[in-house]
């Protein structure tokens, strides 16, 4: 048993500038310099604690003298890979797979339709490498910035690894890429993902970021930055099934150009806490951008979706719905926000949060907001929480179904139409049955 | 099920002191009041804040056996965790503890 004496000042990561300048050694300048520039942020700002976007999350059980060990490579193959994550995602060939273990590069694969049409896919490094422009032009310059927060800057300064898809102006790529990030290891992973659609291009992307069960805890400090460019269309489904030991401080967001469409599904299962910051910016004319998620929190976990649908043009649609289930003593927590600049007349922005609360001890929270800038608008939102029917179970249990089984039902029901919103069924399968374990664990 | 889980040695938390303990990923806070400890979780039931501090990191100060919560004002008995001041409702988590060899055990 751990007992640790609260501090306010010990308990924080012990990285230097020297890591940084060790880690960007053989690096181009641009990037090394952008390491530097986002340590010097980090350095200036205090671990959030009580800022409105941070006071309901408490994350210094953490204990960083664990979670800051920046977990190294050592031997893990493709075989330490769960085989569901490494499925093909529909039909029995993967479009791309790239499969990261331990920060490592452990497979990479692609079809020969996919290279024809220019399609980039491949480790963040050997991007760097590689494809240096682009990579210079999109990465932490657009979507995320280290200005966002701390642990963004963090990040900037020390992302160990990541992964990066590029697909050309009007390349229609109809199979899908799966990346698959693993981590063996306990400590800290710092993985970018950025995905980039250019003009009139269609995409569709998984990611699933899970990790072995561990004794000791770790940290993900990570990115995700999707832009998706004028008259472009991406699919993009984000699932997390972390270790019990781990605390997540993700900063996820989009940017959908012109008359553009963003499809984005997100599932919240593991981790012990989870602190995602996920944010959808419309800043194109016409641009239409769907934000899907579910989350189901057991026993001590706690999950704080922090969403922003930004309408930084007029003509845009933002639609976003979240549905989660608690249990045991887990806490939720969804907070909210449509904001509109002035003069993004005729936008349609949507939000809501279904919360499903399955035990007396668990807690959810679901906190909406609008901050509307213009006066042509359409924007609403919602927050509901209940608990299990009775009615519905009883009217399953009148047809000679037993009650766990009628719970479970009621449970998938609640729970179907987001996971209808995974374009791929063998995912959506998986998931089901990741979602009942959870209702039947004690 | 509740068992008793060393935290510290006695002279860690002297007469008129506190301490806050993360055990099972809980925040316990231990007084110790006239020579005798006292242990409750150190959050307010109202809205999730922590009892033992204010919003700038300062100590709040104990009133006899009772604890306020700086941000609406919610009071707390130590000694049993019983609410005794709204806007809070529900009592604040409590826990036994007992002194073993010159070392304090809460029970969790």
């Amino acid at each position: 048993m751990v007992v640790q004496r609260r501090s306010r000042t010990d308990n924080v990561p012990r990285y230097t500038r020297a890591d940084v300048e060790t880690l960007s050694a053989n690096e181009p300048a641009w990037l090394r310099d952008l390491r530097l520039s986002s340590w010097e942020i980090y350095s200036s700002l205090p671990f959030p604690r009580l800022e409105e976007e941070w006071r309901r999350t408490d994350y210094s059980h953490i204990r960083w003298h664990e979670a800051d060990q920046m977990i190294v490579p050592n031997g893990a193959t493709l075989a330490s890979v769960p085989a569901k994550n490494l499925a093909p995602l529909a039909g029995d060939a993967q479009g791309g797979l790239l499969v990261i273990v331990d920060g490592k590069v452990v497979h990479h694969e692609m079809a020969d339709a996919l290279k024809a049409q220019g399609v980039i896919l491949t480790d963040l490094a050997t991007a760097v490498r590689e494809q240096e422009n682009l990579v210079r032009d999109h990465l932490m310059t657009q979507a995320i910035k280290p200005t966002d927060g701390k642990f963004a800057a963090l990040h900037g300064a020390l992302w160990t690894y990541g992964a990066f898809v590029y697909v050309p102006r009007h390349q229609a790529v109809e199979l899908p890429m799966h990346i698959v990030i693993y981590n063996t290891k306990a400590g800290a992973s710092l993985g970018h993902v950025l995905v980039v659609v250019e003009e009139n291009a269609m995409a569709t992307v998984q990611v699933d970021y899970a990790s072995a069960a561990g004794e000791t805890q770790s940290s993900f400090i990570g990115a995700t930055e999707l832009i998706v460019g004028a008259a472009a269309s991406l699919q993009y489904v984000s699932l997390q099934d972390w270790n019990r030991q781990t605390y997540e401080f993700s900063h996820q967001r989009a940017l959908v150009g012109r008359d553009a469409s963003l499809d984005w599904v997100h599932g919240t299962m593991g981790s012990r806490l989870t602190k995602a910051f996920m944010e959808v910016d419309a800043v194109g004319k016409g641009g239409n951008a769907r934000m899907s998620a579910f989350f189901f929190a057991d026993k001590n976990q706690f999950f704080d979706l922090d969403t922003q649908q930004n309408h930084n043009a007029p003509l845009t649609n933002t639609d976003l719905l979240f549905k989660g289930a608690a249990k045991d003593q887990a806490r939720t927590l969804w907070q909210g926000m449509i904001k509109s600049l002035p003069k993004m007349q005729k936008i349609d922005g949507y939000q809501a949060c279904r919360n499903l609360v399955l035990s007396d001890e668990a807690r959810m929270d679901g906190i909406p907001g609008l901050e509307i800038e213009a006066d042509d608008v359409k924007c609403s939102h919602a927050a509901t929480f209940g608990t299990l029917e009775e009615e519905y179970i009883f009217y399953l249990m009148s047809r000679g179904i037993p009650r766990p089984q009628a719970q479970l039902m009621v449970i998938d029901g609640f729970f179907d139409e987001l996971l209808q919103r995974i374009p791929f069924e063998r995912v959506r399968e998986r998931l089901q049955e990741e979602i009942e374990a959870k209702i039947l664990s004690q | 099920m509740k068992a008793f889980i060393t935290v510290c040695p006695a002279t860690d938390i002297p007469e008129g002191q506190r301490a806050v303990f993360s055990i099972k990923d809980r925040w316990i806070a231990i007084f110790c009041v006239s020579g005798r400890y006292y242990a409750i979780e150190d959050v307010c039931t109202h809205d999730g804040n922590t009892l033992t501090e204010d919003l700038k990191g300062n100590e709040m100060p104990l009133e006899g056996y009772e604890i306020a919560c700086s941000r609406h004002g919610a009071r707390f008995d130590i000694r049993t965790g019983k609410v005794m001041k709204a806007p809070a409702l529900i009592d604040v988590p409590w826990f036994e503890t007992r002194l073993e060899d010159g070392y304090i055990e809460v029970a969790i």
